[in-house]
């Protein structure tokens, strides 16, 4: 049996906060790992896709869907994209999160970038990877991207 | 004497004494640009600690967004370079406060002043 939430947003900011609420409402059933795993990578999907994306004609809105099924937590984010360059960045950044580098390692060396100020964030797809556990992938269409967040989740003992 | 700061649904509330300063963090921060206000507020405590601890106390956060960690990170170098000391408090039973704190804390071992606490009380 599988749970399923799809919203289509308008790109504002507070929609994050919004998406977050409802999968905390959507999954109140299920362990608080995997709920706040779920609003964790929700959040931070979300609030790229507002930060980074664009209304275009063909994506108007930013799309969540969430699919919780037995064995697998499923998170899609589609939006616009804005430019060139900001979609650059992100596929950069999937791209790292995607090698072999252990995603703790990833993200303490962002902390480090962070922390000498040579960099002011962009941590968000790091802790998704390293907080969250879940793996990463993207889908671009012309000038859609979607991205993916996927985490198989353990059985729990009864 | 450090001003409390009230941005959106976050409020840090400050109490201090001769030994420490600790800033209990209230409710939520997901905010779009935080740093905004957060650097220069992080800034101001470091400003005024003159050798007492500091305490970031998020206890009773509910949620914190990735861009409100970037200035606590930037803060707990920033501590460490002057040689200060600081706390930083999480409360284990949220689920997303024991998965920041374990990074933070990872974090927090490379610096020698700054540790990072879980528990409830």
């Amino acid at each position: 049996m599988s749970t399923e939430l799809t919203l289509a947003v308008p790109y504002e900011w507070v929609r994050a906060r919004e998406v977050r609420e409802r999968v905390g409402q959507l999954l109140a059933e299920v362990s608080d790992e995997v709920l706040a795993r779920a609003q964790i990578v929700a959040t931070e999907l979300m609030e790229n896709a507002l930060k980074y994306g664009t209304h275009v004609s063909a994506q108007p809105n930013v799309v969540f869907h969430l699919c919780l099924d037995d064995d697998r937590l499923r998170i899609e984010v589609t939006q616009g994209v804005r430019s060139a360059d900001s979609l650059t960045a992100l596929q950069v950044c999937l791209a790292s999160v995607a090698a072999d580098t252990p995603p703790e390692e990833l993200y303490l060396a962002r902390l480090e970038a962070i922390a000498s100020g040579s960099i002011g964030g962009g941590l968000g797809l790091y802790r998704v990877a390293h907080e969250g556990g879940f793996r990463l992938e993207h889908r671009l269409e012309r000038n859609v991207l979607t991205v993916i967040a996927e985490r198989r989740l353990e059985q729990v003992p009864s | 004497m450090i001003a409390d700061l009230e941005l959106d649904e976050l409020r840090l509330d400050v109490e201090e004494d001769a030994d420490g300063v600790r800033i209990r963090w209230r409710g939520v921060s997901d905010m779009r640009n935080p740093a905004k206000q957060l650097r220069p507020f992080l800034t101001g405590v470091l400003e005024a600690l003159d050798g007492r601890e500091v305490t970031l106390d998020f206890r009773e956060c509910r949620y914190m967004n990735s861009a409100s960690l970037a200035p606590i990170i930037r803060f707990m170098k920033e501590l460490d370079d002057r040689g200060a000391r600081g706390v930083l408090r999480f409360d284990e039973s949220w689920e997303w406060q024991r998965l920041t704190a374990r990074s933070l804390g990872a974090f927090a071992r490379r610096l020698s002043g700054v540790q990072v606490r879980t528990g409830g009380t």
